[in-house]
């Protein structure tokens, strides 16, 4: 597993992380998502010991992952810049990541590159931005590691690499219980691979969560009723957006849906329709709730 | 707003089978699916209903077409997490449910079998949506007997 511990990361005066806290379990994918700018790249750089906590604990398996090079072996960092190493071929590249992790296997290596057959022998920095980025993928993969941390992951794969990286993910994931870290933009992407996921915002996580009981737990209504209802007519459910448009009443309510309809159906309403929200509704509907104005420039 | 817009679902599938025989060569696996199969199994990642509840529906929905029979092998979560593009443990968290549920048996290092399930099982959970809407209705007023009349007329 692994554990940010109240830690808070400046850059200057510029509060790059404030107090966050976060937990990953094992055999996990987990999920970082937010615009950019939000500190979803610190977090993994921080995960993977390329940064020190100014204050906090950055802890995997319990340990503390800054200059430990034992906790550093067990992480692979796929960054979201291309690989540095231009001057190297393929076969170089893989010779190297053998060296540093015991774990690397080049067997597995040599059987996803049949997949997705690169050039062994050429030098990378011929090779095209996608072509670098599969290099990366699959030699991070071919680590073996217990975490594989991937930054804007699928950014730069076409469709037809990006079925096939999430099928290499399944097998590690199966096989050796692998655990994963996904940052992007991308909520649909996160929602098919990802079980748990959080939302950062300006170096805050906004919430944190399985996936599974977010959706199916928050629903839009609509509903029609006799006489004029405000908001307060409906303190005993949680209501995250009240709106009335003329004889029409819209709200979103999280919680259990029987109850929310039976609390409703007590109200008399004319009319009752009851929706399940999209996971993207969701997640605006909650930033507004905590006060982020989604409409806004944030 | 930085949530990038809802892709067309109907490209993603065409991808999807298109490829999925490049993929398949990732896995040593005997491949069980058949293309009716993938066409059996097909889920809606973009719907509001969570994958799991989705996938728990869609086995108990091929049992009681007899899509499934008794007995019948289903797919490894292997296979399915990689035929439908979805993470391995929303599907082992799915047939753990089906199993708790007894509508699924697992036979170690053998895979997951449908189980003899008795039709009132899913009798039991046809009904308990019938409930639900016969107490909604009532709530909303509508008189017992016109209840019972819509039975006559539909059955």
């Amino acid at each position: 597993m692994m554990d940010l511990k109240g830690v808070t990361l400046q850059f200057d005066d510029f509060t790059a992380l404030d107090n966050i806290n976060l937990h990953i379990e094992k055999g996990s994918a987990f999920g970082l998502l937010g615009s950019n700018g939000a500190g979803k790249s610190t977090v993994l750089r921080l995960l993977s010991g390329v940064y020190k906590a100014k204050s906090g604990n950055v802890l995997v398996d319990g340990e503390e992952v800054f200059d430990n090079v034992n906790a550093k072996k067990k992480i692979f960092f796929i960054n979201d810049e291309t690989v540095q190493f231009g001057g190297m071929t393929l076969k170089e590249l893989k010779e190297f990541y053998k060296g540093y992790y015991e774990s690397f296997s080049g067997e597995l290596f040599d059987s996803l590159n049949d997949v997705i057959k690169l050039p062994v022998n050429k030098k990378m920095d011929k090779f095209s931005k996608g072509m670098k980025r599969q290099a990366i993928v699959i030699t991070g993969i071919a680590a073996q590691t217990d975490y594989l941390l991937l930054d804007e992951a699928f950014d730069g794969l076409d469709p037809t690499m990006r079925i096939i990286v999430k099928r290499m993910l399944v097998d590690a994931m199966i096989d050796r219980k692998l655990t994963t870290v996904i940052s992007s933009h991308n909520l649909k992407e996160i929602n098919e691979v990802c079980d748990s996921a959080a939302l950062l915002h300006q170096g805050k996580i906004l919430f944190n969560r399985d996936l599974d009981s977010i959706k199916g737990n928050v629903h839009k209504i609509q509903a029609a009723f006799k006489g004029e209802m405000t908001k307060e007519n409906f303190t005993d459910m949680e209501v995250l957006h009240f709106e009335r448009r003329q004889s029409i009443t819209y709200m979103i309510v999280k919680g259990d849906l029987e109850f929310i309809k039976n609390n409703i159906n007590e109200k008399k309403p004319d009319i009752l329709d009851i929706i399940p929200l999209t996971l993207e509704e969701i997640f605006i509907y909650e930033m507004e709730g905590m006060g982020y104005d989604y409409k806004g420039n944030n | 707003m930085f949530f990038y817009a809802v892709s067309n679902r109907g490209y993603d599938d065409i991808i999807g089978m298109r490829y999925s025989n490049a993929g398949n060569l990732l896995s040593g696996a005997v491949q069980i699916f058949t293309e009716r199969m993938k066409l059996m199994f097909n889920i809606d990642l973009l719907s509001r209903t969570p994958i799991y509840e989705q996938l728990y529906k869609k086995i108990l929905e091929l049992i009681l077409k007899q899509e499934l029979k008794t007995n019948d092998k289903l797919p490894s979560v292997r296979e399915l997490a990689k035929e439908l593009g979805i993470n391995p443990n929303t599907v082992a968290k799915t047939f753990q449910m089906l199993e708790h549920d007894k509508v699924i048996y697992s036979l170690a290092g053998r895979g997951s079998f449908v189980a003899d399930v008795k039709t009132d099982v899913i009798t039991e959970k046809a009904l308990s949506g019938f409930d639900t809407a016969v107490r909604e209705a009532l709530a909303a007023g509508i008189p017992k007997e016109e209840l019972n009349n819509r039975i006559n007329q539909i059955s």
